[in-house]
């Protein structure tokens, strides 16, 4: 959903129009859900589903351009993680072997969806295996699609520290085996001049 | 050997050479030129990917919050007449206190309903108005108004939402049927606009339902599928599995990562 798009989607909801409203979830939701799940695993659909109550709530006192949004949507998801995390450390130790999602539960039966979820899957957890801080900075540029200083605002950083905490990251990734390894396993043509959706 | 081979690429590479902050930026914002890092490029690439259905789950309850926050107008009014009751057993008072000043005490003791059966009911006459109760009444509900006041009737957000009706609707609606499902698997795609989305929560019986009522009625009519419906409002092919819009939308990132 563009900038364009998403005013008005943003400015419908804003005065309470539900159509508006789900119009904004469904754009949005795909990119906080992957934002939580890298930093908060297995409790990321809980904190998502919280994370919107939230913004349901609130989403009629909020003023502010798209850019504003994502940056106030992905503070309220982050402060939801970090409520998640105090509750875990909290939780007496839980056996946390949760089953495995179930993998293409959901329309099994087209191929490539579920190379496709393997593929995210995978990237995502290869991102989670990142310092906090990095992966966190990984995250919102590159699949909430903000720039350094949203992404600084988020996290409550300068917009140094968040360059700093990217860059380590990628270098991080580009050097993992596994990256390299898959890449290879991958084959040849790689489309590399495909752009991706910039967040959303 | 694989990883040797690896780090050999990453760290030895001839033409590779470490990230530095402008390769950053291209690969956070996917620029082609990114290109000389392609593991990596993948890797965000498969991060940022379309969504898949099994991430669009829980806007039902989401939904149902937003629309629970609408309904708060009433609880404000609520509010409102809890202090409108408030003000008026101040008035009360204060009645009570100049006729305190007026009439000694008496008024006081008829407030709280404990004067002598008909100096009470005198006083009721006179302060009816204001809760003074009559004799007899026990000196509990000297406000009744404010318990009336907070129960509020609720309109009841979604009592009736209208059955799912997959009939003669058809082409419009698979059309926006269509654009729905495409924009879940691809959010590149352009997203319904408002209006059509209201139309189709409508025949959905609620935005909660569209995604169920879409498959449905995308896949279980076959009268429906056979008219060629050239009214279909979708730009985008109805087969967004293999969806790959020219343009701006990414190559299906698959064919090179079967891993």
């Amino acid at each position: 959903m563009d900038d364009e798009e998403l005013a008005s989607a943003l400015s419908a909801a804003v005065r309470g129009d539900p159509g508006a409203f789900a119009a904004l979830w469904q754009a949005m939701q795909p990119a906080v859900l992957r934002y939580l799940r890298v930093i908060v695993g297995e409790a990321a659909e809980d904190v998502a589903s919280e994370t919107w109550l939230q913004a349901a709530r609130d989403l009629r006192r909020f003023s502010g351009a798209p850019p504003a949004f994502r940056v106030w949507l992905f503070t309220i998801a982050r402060n939801r993680a970090i409520d998640e995390h105090r509750r875990a450390r909290r939780r007496p130790e839980e056996p946390s072997e949760l089953p495995d999602r179930e993998v293409a539960a959901v329309q099994p039966d087209v191929a490539q969806d579920v190379i496709q979820k393997a593929d995210t899957d995978w990237a995502l957890s290869m991102i989670a295996t990142l310092p906090k801080d990095q992966a966190e900075a990984v995250m919102l540029r590159v699949v909430a699609g903000l720039d350094v200083a949203q992404t600084a605002q988020v996290l409550g950083k300068r917009p140094g520290a968040v360059r700093i905490a990217a860059m380590r990251g990628l270098r991080r990734l580009a050097g993992h085996a596994e990256v390299q390894a898959r890449r290879r396993a991958g084959g040849t043509s790689l489309d590399l001049n495909s752009p991706r959706p910039e967040g959303v | 050997m694989r990883l040797r081979d690896a780090l050999s690429h990453v760290m030895g590479g001839s033409r590779r050479r470490r990230i530095g902050s402008r390769e950053v930026e291209q690969l956070l914002t996917a620029d082609p030129d990114a290109a000389a890092y392609p593991g990596l490029s993948d890797l965000l690439a498969a991060a940022a990917a379309p969504p898949r259905p099994d991430e669009l789950v829980g806007l039902p309850a989401a939904l149902a919050a937003f629309e629970a926050a609408g309904q708060e107008s009433p609880t404000s009014v609520a509010v409102t007449s809890r202090r409108r009751g408030f003000a008026r057993s101040m008035v009360v008072k204060v009645a009570a206190g100049v006729a305190v000043a007026l009439f000694g005490g008496t008024a006081l003791a008829a407030e709280t309903g404990n004067l002598p059966g008909s100096s009470q009911q005198h006083a009721h006459d006179l302060f009816s108005g204001l809760g003074v109760p009559p004799p007899g009444a026990s000196p509990a509900p000297t406000d009744p108004p404010v318990t009336q006041s907070t129960v509020m009737p609720t309109p009841g957000p979604s009592a009736g939402s209208p059955s799912v009706t997959p009939g003669p609707a058809g082409a419009a609606t698979r059309g926006l049927c269509r654009s729905w499902q495409a924009r879940q698997q691809n959010p590149k795609k352009k997203p319904l606009q408002a209006a059509s989305l209201q139309k189709l929560a409508a025949a959905a019986g609620g935005a909660e339902n569209i995604t169920a009522f879409c498959t449905a009625l995308l896949t279980d009519d076959p009268s429906v599928t056979t008219t060629p419906g050239p009214a279909e409002v979708s730009p985008t092919p109805s087969h967004p599995g293999k969806g790959k819009a020219k343009g701006h939308s990414k190559p299906a990132p698959t064919p090179h990562k079967k891993g």
